[in-house]
């Protein structure tokens, strides 16, 4: 009889597994024309929390770390290297708050010689977050002497939505922004035993982000 | 030129977990087992609690400002308040947090007047020795008051420190410039599944620390009474680089969170 019941789960598990999805949407908006010298580099950051949801710190190491794979990789400088070496003017408080505000800040002293030093030619800064909702169904689990067991079924939605926004150093422009959004069901059946079936849909953001940005910065 | 791709998949995988138990509807022989349960669960929790509090040293190197140094020789005189800061951070259902934060608040304040004026002198912490005539300003800088949030009171998956430092200015003769209320914010992302509180709590602390630094450095030129100190020649926003700052306001009498100036 348990036998049979683990099988009819799995089944039912197999039959959610095939059919949950998830939808991706990436854009980008370029004003102005990119590329990326051979000993150039960009720098990716979380943006500040006085002008956006700065995206989380897994996020941002998500994308860096998919940024400098594949055939299109990027030369990515350490986020903690760069805001050291231009201390304190990335911090929250005092980085500019939009592109136009970047030559106030390349104006400062040493700036621009810090910059060029480390040759790093754009600024992406990542915004967003993901977020639960339409949390549906209910698992009831009991537990006694001879064991345990769980029926039931819950599901719920995640919305992941980023943007990165790339400043051009050297031009001290704007240069564009690459957004994803990427939804997704996640589910937990439970006949018997609770088979969770978990909507990755931040690491597919990440992985969608990273891609477009080695396209958008290469020009 | 707007550029647009997407996909559909089908793709779930099973490497995170996450659930959701409904209430039972007609199950009393249940419920008492599960209020059995839950009294043995919270038993065990609060002795866990207890064993688990969180002691975090608040460890970083921070770097010197990037910018051209005020022509100053500050005096900076580090009270043993400060040195040896350390807060707890007490709650009922969560773990106890310890924050010892005095090295890094001096490590914090040396690479930050280091980079500011044109030389840092350190004073001993006796307020009432001498203080060498060569020196333009007095600082000494106290830890008023450190704020922490964490997930579980914030309903947030940061944890949020709060810093209130106040910079007694004071010219070498002990003439008073002014009390300067610097108040810095730093937050961190919990670990994954709530582990890692001992680094997330550092890090927003010393994300706190350099936000204070980045304030000081931002908003001295406008600092209580340090503008009757600047040499005439200079102007603060391109000499230093800096943010134009707020003006800082008179404190009012009982004010405890305005800039105080006294000058002479």
């Amino acid at each position: 009889m348990r036998i049979t019941a683990t099988k009819v789960s799995a089944c039912l598990a197999a039959t959610i597994f095939l059919n949950g999805c998830m939808t991706s949407r990436i854009e980008s908006t370029k004003d102005a024309a990119t590329g990326l010298g051979t000993n150039e580099s960009i720098v990716i950051l979380s943006s500040s929390y006085h002008v956006a949801k700065p995206a989380e710190d897994a996020f941002i190491e998500c994308v860096t770390e998919n940024a400098q794979s594949g055939s299109k990789k990027l030369r990515v400088y350490p986020a903690a290297e760069f805001r050291d070496a231009l201390f304190p003017w990335l911090e929250p408080r005092t980085v500019p708050a939009k592109a136009a505000n970047l030559p106030e800040m390349l104006d400062r002293p040493g700036v621009q010689d810090a910059i060029k030093a480390r040759n790093v030619r754009y600024i992406v800064w990542i915004q967003g977050a993901t977020e639960e909702s339409n949390n549906n169904g209910g698992l009831a689990c009991a537990a006694g002497p001879t064991g345990g067991a769980c029926f039931g079924l819950a599901w719920w939605d995640n919305l992941s939505s980023y943007e990165a926004a790339i400043w051009d150093l050297a031009g001290a422009a704007d240069a564009g922004k690459v957004t994803t959004n990427v939804n997704g069901t996640s589910m937990i059946p439970a006949l018997i035993v609770p088979v969770p079936f978990i909507a990755r849909t931040r690491a597919a953001a990440c992985k969608g982000m990273a891609s477009q940005l080695q396209t958008f910065i290469a020009g | 030129m707007l550029i647009r791709s997407g996909s559909r998949k089908c793709a779930m995988d099973s490497t995170e977990t996450n659930y959701k138990f409904a209430p039972g509807e007609d199950a009393s022989h249940l419920n008492r087992v599960v209020q059995c349960f839950g009294f043995c669960a919270t038993s065990i929790a609060a002795l866990v609690l207890a064993g688990c509090a969180k002691s975090v040293q608040v460890e970083s190197s921070f770097p010197k400002p990037l910018m051209q140094p005020y022509p100053l020789v500050a005096g900076v005189r580090y009270p043993a308040s400060l040195t040896g800061f350390s807060h707890t951070e007490e709650s009922t259902n969560e773990p106890e947090i310890v924050i010892n934060l005095g090295t890094a608040n001096v490590d914090m304040f040396r690479a930050l007047f280091n980079g500011m004026f044109a030389e840092t002198v350190e004073l001993g912490s006796d307020p009432n020795a001498p203080v060498p005539a060569s020196i333009d300003l007095v600082i000494e800088p106290t830890l008023a008051d450190l704020e922490i949030a964490s997930p579980g009171k914030s309903g947030t998956e940061q944890y949020t420190v709060w810093l209130n430092y106040n910079l007694r200015l004071s010219r070498p003769d002990g003439t008073l410039l002014g009390d300067w209320k610097v108040t810095a914010y730093g937050q961190r992302d919990q670990g994954s599944m709530g582990m890692g509180g001992e680094d997330a709590v550092n890090g927003a602390t010393v994300i706190a620390l350099r936000d204070a630094a980045a304030s000081i450095v931002s908003e001295f030129s406008a600092a209580p009474g340090i503008a009757s100190i600047l040499p005439a020649a200079t102007a603060p926003d391109s000499a230093a680089g800096t943010l134009p700052a707020a003006v800082a306001e008179p404190a009012a009498a009982g004010d405890d969170t305005g800039n105080g100036t006294i000058e002479d």
